[in-house]
């Protein structure tokens, strides 16, 4: 398959998906907009804790709305585009992946763009809020910050089918999936940088939170390419690491067989 | 040259026994999982389809008839044996095979819900590659024969049951496939919708020569779209031959209708039982080990003065409820019943 043809099937897909989820014009505002006021509410938690003390281990109220919005930036852009990674566990163990593998093109992509959720939206604009007005970082440092951002999106999805994968070795394993996905979620909206060496280890390895809030922050605060360049080679590593595990994960598939669900 | 060639696929599920009991004692069962054991769901079936055949592949629940179709698309590694479908080993060449198959899965959709049809099968012409022309040209063709047109600019939300079925064997066919795979095709259709598409599904075959190869637990999908029967159970072939000859070889029990000239029309013949006996009217069971057709035929013109006579063959449900039951012969070859 040549490259033109790749990238028209892609583009297919983006266009497709973003279709489908906004195929409901009136739900999809709502819930976008109920989104937008979540992450600000959100926020109003740090107010109040900043309203009585002056940092947080030498981060201010600037830096936290500099995280939230990276956070739901990277959230915004993986269920907008690639939404199915959010159901991704039941969707294996349902046999939802038949249909995919009975096309002639990888399944995971297809799998992943299969559903959108436009809610993300809502998160997309509450990033640039965070960003703009309550971070107080310039219009020019924007193409820089959604690099990085978008970077730490990838870290994100990927993780999160990595998770999801679990599924092909432990098919009763869907609830927990999410559970952990949640929580992976709940750590990035945290800030990670009061922590010592050994959750840090963990934060940077297999639970890679740090390449979705912490290190893009960083790299945004202290205008650092050199961190921003480790957040890309994240993204290209558990994008890799994904489709990996994803393939080997497809040995095992047992197409929604009952059977399966016993092991 | 066969479509399908099948030989000794053999599938085995490894499976731990669900943990039974409650509360800590299935705590301390999750703490001592149970050893995996072997669940085989086809073990060693073998057949082969030639270009343009419509097969049927029959048995109850969990007989294998599903995991086989999904071994042949690539969808599931078998555990040993080997099949060829259009001339590709599909756990290998998946993504080719795809190029040559189209797959119909009753239960799941590969159409949008919210979209129009159209964009469904316009993303399918991008998953495939096809040509503008050329799709437009298929999609033309296909939408006459399974008579979509005025369907294609509905929301999938928004058809019934088989007006979706009908889109979804459209979408599968749009790439020009040699074998289209349909997994319980009219599962949940009524009567009407059950009927049109069967009819478009012969259409199709006729006019492209498309090799069918089905899975159902309807008789009528069989009886009017099939010409051949594999029938397997407990994931082994229990025969494989043309629709007519298991007809033929599998009824011994035959009905026959008698119109007469005669009021009370009576037949008393070795093998014969009298279902209904009407005014003018004889209706009666027949058990062919005992006595032939032929007989029977020759009987009726001696004692009664016939007017019409109609030979009925019982209900395809019949035949394949008693190779169900087991009343086969040795090695696998049926015995009639």
């Amino acid at each position: 398959m040549n490259s033109r043809a790749l990238l028209s099937y892609f583009s297919a897909l983006v266009r497709h998906n973003l279709r489908a989820g906004l195929a409901q014009p009136g739900i999809a505002a709502t819930s976008a907009l109920l989104m937008f006021g979540n992450n600000l509410i959100f926020f109003l938690v740090w107010v109040i804790y900043f309203a009585n003390f002056s940092n947080l281990r030498g981060w201010g109220l600037k830096d936290l709305a500099l995280l939230i919005g990276i956070c739901a930036w990277a959230f915004g852009l993986t269920v907008v585009f690639v939404g199915g990674v959010r159901h991704m566990a039941h969707s294996i163990v349902d046999g939802e992946l038949d249909v995919h593998l009975g096309r002639p093109r990888h399944p995971l992509l297809s799998l992943l763009m299969s559903r959108s959720l436009p809610s993300g939206f809502g998160d997309l604009a509450s990033a640039f809020v965070f960003w703009i007005w309550l971070a107080d970082r310039g219009l020019d440092e924007l193409p820089f910050l959604l690099l990085v951002a978008t970077a730490a999106a990838v870290v994100l999805a990927a993780t999160a089918a990595l998770i999801q994968c679990l599924v092909f070795w432990l098919p009763g394993a869907v609830l927990l999936c999410e559970e952990v996905f949640n929580m992976f979620l709940m750590v990035g909206f945290y800030p990670q940088h009061p922590f010592g060496f050994t959750v840090r280890l963990v934060l940077f390895t297999v639970f890679p939170t740090a390449f979705v809030t912490l290190l893009p922050v960083e790299a945004v605060r202290e205008a650092d390419p050199l961190k921003a360049l480790a957040v890309l080679g994240a993204a290209v590593f558990y994008a890799g690491l994904a489709v990996t595990v994803f393939n080997r994960g497809l040995r095992r598939y047992a197409s929604g067989n009952r059977l399966l669900e016993l092991r | 040259m066969p479509a399908i060639v099948v030989a000794d696929l053999v599938k085995t599920f490894r499976v731990r026994p669900a943990v039974p009991g409650r509360g800590l004692g299935r705590l301390r069962a999750l703490l001592h999982r149970a050893p995996a054991i072997d669940a085989p769901a086809v073990r060693g079936i073998s057949f082969a389809i030639e270009s343009g055949e419509r097969v049927a592949f029959i048995g109850p629940n969990g007989a294998g008839k599903s995991t086989t179709l999904k071994m042949l698309t690539g969808i599931l590694h078998p555990t040993s044996g080997q099949v060829e479908v259009a001339g590709f080993v599909p756990w290998r060449h998946r993504r080719q095979l795809a190029h040559r198959i189209g797959i119909v899965f009753g239960q799941r959709s590969q159409l949008w819900y919210h979209l129009p049809v159209r964009s469904s099968f316009e993303l399918l012409g991008h998953i495939y590659g096809l040509e503008r022309a050329r799709q437009r040209e298929r999609l033309a063709r296909l939408a006459r024969i399974f008579a979509i047109d005025d369907l294609l600019d509905r929301p999938v939300a928004q058809l019934s049951l088989g007006q979706r079925l009908r889109c979804e064997i459209t979408a599968a066919l749009l790439h020009g496939p040699a074998v289209l795979l349909l997994d319980e095709p009219t599962i949940g259709l009524d009567v009407t919708a059950k009927a049109a598409l069967r009819d478009h599904l012969n259409a199709l075959s006729r006019e492209d020569g498309t090799t069918v190869l089905l899975t159902s637990h309807d008789t009528g999908d069989i009886e009017r779209i099939c010409d051949r029967v594999i029938v397997i159970d407990r994931g082994r072939l229990l025969l494989d031959r043309p629709l007519e000859r298991l007809r033929r070889d599998f009824l011994r029990r035959r009905a026959v209708v008698i119109v007469t000239e005669q009021e009370r029309p009576a037949l008393d013949m070795a093998g014969v039982a009298v279902v209904a006996q009407e005014p003018y009217r004889l209706t009666l069971a027949i058990d062919t080990t005992v006595t032939s057709i032929d007989q029977i035929v020759t009987g009726a013109l001696a004692r009664l003065t016939v007017r019409d006579l109609v030979i009925e063959n019982p209900p395809l449900e019949e035949v394949i409820r008693a190779i169900y039951r087991g009343e086969l012969g040795v090695n696998g070859e049926a015995e009639p019943v």
